[in-house]
């Protein structure tokens, strides 16, 4: 059995936390409630930290992962129907995730290279560290941050000087039920992405005692990350061009520079919002490998695995990018799923 | 089952190579500066293009101006990789030159660029006023000549504001009138020629005591030599740097300017800072009440008011132009005789 830190998750609950802003929440919220972003971050931290605790309240009640747990709670026939429902919607966020963060890459990194072979590439990379297992996931998160940490550094030295704070003005334009409305949403964007720790028993989790504690203190750093990136960009771009691009925070980078001598570093310094798509995606990559041992026979199961990689990779080169997704994206991560964990584990308790 | 794996490995790793989109040095054509005009409901493309060759395996480069024409700027673009037979890259743009008649379709262009993926909108966009941009780029024999004009003459004369595409959408998001620099032809030389002010299909042009107005105003002047008249004598002066703040309460404006002067004259200070501050507010009380009787927003009131307090701005947006007030202080400090030799007994000539 693999066993892995408090601290590792915290550092892992850090990277999930913030990483559906890349692509399109961050927008979301700015179309939506402009310089008052700041404010529904503070309130959605709050909410977020409560919601958070609850989802830590039902891994506690876990001593087997979630599939082992639906198969002792339910009849077979449920049980069964259960886990082939939890499977595909995995699949299925899988692909929308995967569509999003090729197409950022497409966009930001590599706008030469083709679609079909940045997400072969994208699969394989997340493919090998679900194989791997959670402790490989854990560990990478540890240097991803140290790079991380590396690149924001940079960052923050090269745009610092552009930064024009007249531009988070005006405050306070959004009424109190929109501004509670985002706030809500906030909280499960950010949190939702760590509901898929939850696959991982409480006994596999060393220093259990500690691991609320590094949970919370991931969970707050994101939110601050998440702050300061809204910060930079709404001072420097303005609220209306923050609102126009469809990646600010790559815009962004494209401004940092050196003296104007060291320039044209936004490839390179982007990476780090890649590195939360690469652990969120091998993270359910896991899922699926666990529900694979669960559903399939011994013998098949690696074969279905990859199988069912592979579709998430097919379906995610047809689906279109629209913000209707968002419901989707919505729907699966922040209502489903923690609803079915919700149900399974209290009838088991 | 391991070679199996191992062959899937090798495979993929062919692929990841990147040769599929390979391109080599003399399949790409480099835009370095881009006119756009607007001729029989068309839009007419002159793009200075970098042609990387390739010759016994020694890299080297040409310059060549291609036009082209078409009903969108994409599709003029794609006349222009026709007849290049090259890839086009917008990436590394210098400047582009527009001239009068594309004013009505200044949004297309905006957009354009704003959709545009590959270019980083940060190069200058100017006004082109007694030649075309087609000639404008055909007489530039280096296309990193006019942004540095540009930059040159903002900074060191205060006469021109070297406006980048990004600063240029930013203002027309919040506001009715954006300033272009432009750039005219005189005595065979190209220079950049004081601002212009473009409001939906109309173009304002500047005087050069207008556009010194303008930098002050929106805090963008950082030196220039003026002239002031004190004593009945003519004082050049020149300010070495400058810092403008705008409070808005409601439609009032409370202008604060500071600015450090040097002046070489035996005229005591105080006459020389009084004169200073009187030419300055004179200009600048002319740029506000040009704005206020033209009815354009030449100094960015909407959004200095929208900021400070948006539910007024809501309410009296329509009028906000013939109702706002003004103050302006100014705060001169002249440069101590002490400060400006530092450095002299070092060089020996104190």
């Amino acid at each position: 059995m693999e066993r892995i830190s408090a601290k590792q998750l915290g550092v892992l609950s850090f990277f999930l936390s913030r990483s559906l802003f890349l692509l399109f929440v961050f927008s979301y919220f700015i179309k939506k409630v402009h310089q008052d972003f700041f404010l529904v971050v503070f309130l959605g931290t709050i909410l977020g930290t409560l919601l958070l605790l609850f989802y830590q309240y039902l891994q506690n009640n876990m001593t087997k992962n979630i599939w082992e747990t639906l198969e002792e709670s339910y009849p077979k026939g449920i049980a069964y129907l259960l886990k082939v429902t939890i499977f595909l919607s995995i699949v299925f966020l899988s692909a929308f995730l995967l569509r999003h963060i090729i197409s950022y890459i497409h966009y930001s990194i590599a706008p030469n290279i083709n679609l079909f072979i940045l997400t072969i590439t994208f699969l394989f990379l997340c493919y090998k560290m679900a194989v791997n297992g959670i402790e490989t996931i854990c560990r990478s998160s540890e240097i991803l941050l140290f790079l991380l940490l590396f690149f924001v550094g940079i960052t923050l030295l090269g745009l610092f000087p552009m930064i024009d704070v007249k531009e988070l003005k005006p405050f306070f334009l959004t009424s109190v039920p929109s501004l509670l409305e985002n706030s809500i949403l906030y909280a499960f964007f950010t949190v939702s992405p760590l509901v898929f720790l939850l696959n991982i028993p409480k006994p596999n989790i060393q220093e259990h005692k500690k691991y609320k504690r590094y949970l919370l203190r991931g969970y707050l750093s994101s939110n601050l990350m998440l702050f300061l990136f809204a910060f930079l960009s709404i001072s420097i771009l303005g609220i209306n061009l923050t609102g126009i691009y469809r990646y600010p925070f790559t815009v962004l980078l494209k401004k940092v520079t050196f003296f104007k001598i060291i320039e044209r570093l936004e490839s390179v310094l982007s990476i780090h919002w890649i590195f939360d798509f690469v652990l969120l995606i091998s993270i359910l990559f896991l899922w699926l490998k666990d529900g694979c041992k669960n559903i399939k026979n011994r013998t098949k199961q690696k074969g279905f695995f990859l199988l069912s990689i592979l579709l998430s990779g097919i379906i995610s080169l047809y689906l279109p990018l629209s913000s209707s997704f968002l419901l989707f994206i919505l729907f699966y991560l922040s209502i489903l799923i923690p609803f079915i964990l919700f149900i399974v584990i209290h009838r088991k308790t | 089952m391991k070679i199996r794996y191992l062959t899937l490995f090798f495979l993929i790793s062919i692929l990841l190579t990147g040769c599929t989109t390979y391109k080599e040095l003399n399949e790409i054509g480099i835009v370095s500066a881009l006119g756009i005009e607007r001729k029989d409901n068309q839009y007419q493309l002159s793009a200075t293009l970098i042609l990387p060759e390739k010759e016994e395996g020694e890299s080297s480069y040409r310059m060549e101006t291609m036009i082209s024409e078409g009903a969108s700027i994409s599709t003029s673009f794609h006349e222009i990789s026709k007849k290049s037979g090259r890839k086009i890259m917008l990436s590394h743009l210098s400047f582009v030159a527009i001239d009068k008649s594309i004013v009505p379709y200044l949004d297309d262009v905006l957009n354009f660029f704003l959709q545009e993926e590959e270019s980083r909108n940060n190069f200058p966009i100017v006004l082109c006023t007694n030649l075309t941009p087609k000639e404008l780029l055909e007489q530039t024999t280096d296309v990193n000549e006019i942004p540095l004009t540009l930059e040159a003459n903002q900074k060191e004369y205060g006469t021109t504001f070297a406006i980048s595409l990004e600063e240029m959408i930013k203002i027309n998001l919040k506001s009715d009138t954006i300033p272009i620099p432009i750039i005219k032809k005189e005595e065979e030389k190209l220079v950049p020629n004081n601002l212009a002010m473009i409001k939906k299909e109309t173009v304002i042009f500047l005087t050069k005591e207008e556009t010194t107005s303008y930098l002050y105003l929106t805090n963008h002047l950082e030196k220039q030599e003026r002239e002031i008249i004190v004593e009945n004598e003519t004082i050049p002066i020149s300010i070495l740097e400058n810092h403008t703040s705008i409070q808005a309460k409601q439609n009032h404006l409370r202008i604060e300017i500071d600015s450090k002067i040097e002046a070489d004259s035996t005229i005591s200070s105080e006459k020389i800072k009084k004169a200073y501050e009187e030419n300055l507010k004179r200009d600048i009380t002319h740029l506000l009440e040009k704005g206020r009787t033209e009815k354009i927003d030449l100094f960015h009131l909407y959004t200095l008011v929208y900021q400070n307090n948006p539910h007024y701005f809501q309410k009296e947006k329509e009028t906000l132009l013939d109702t706002f007030t003004y103050e302006i202080k100014i705060t001169t400090t002249r440069l101590e005789d002490s400060e400006k030799i530092k450095g002299g007994d070092f060089l020996g000539t104190n």
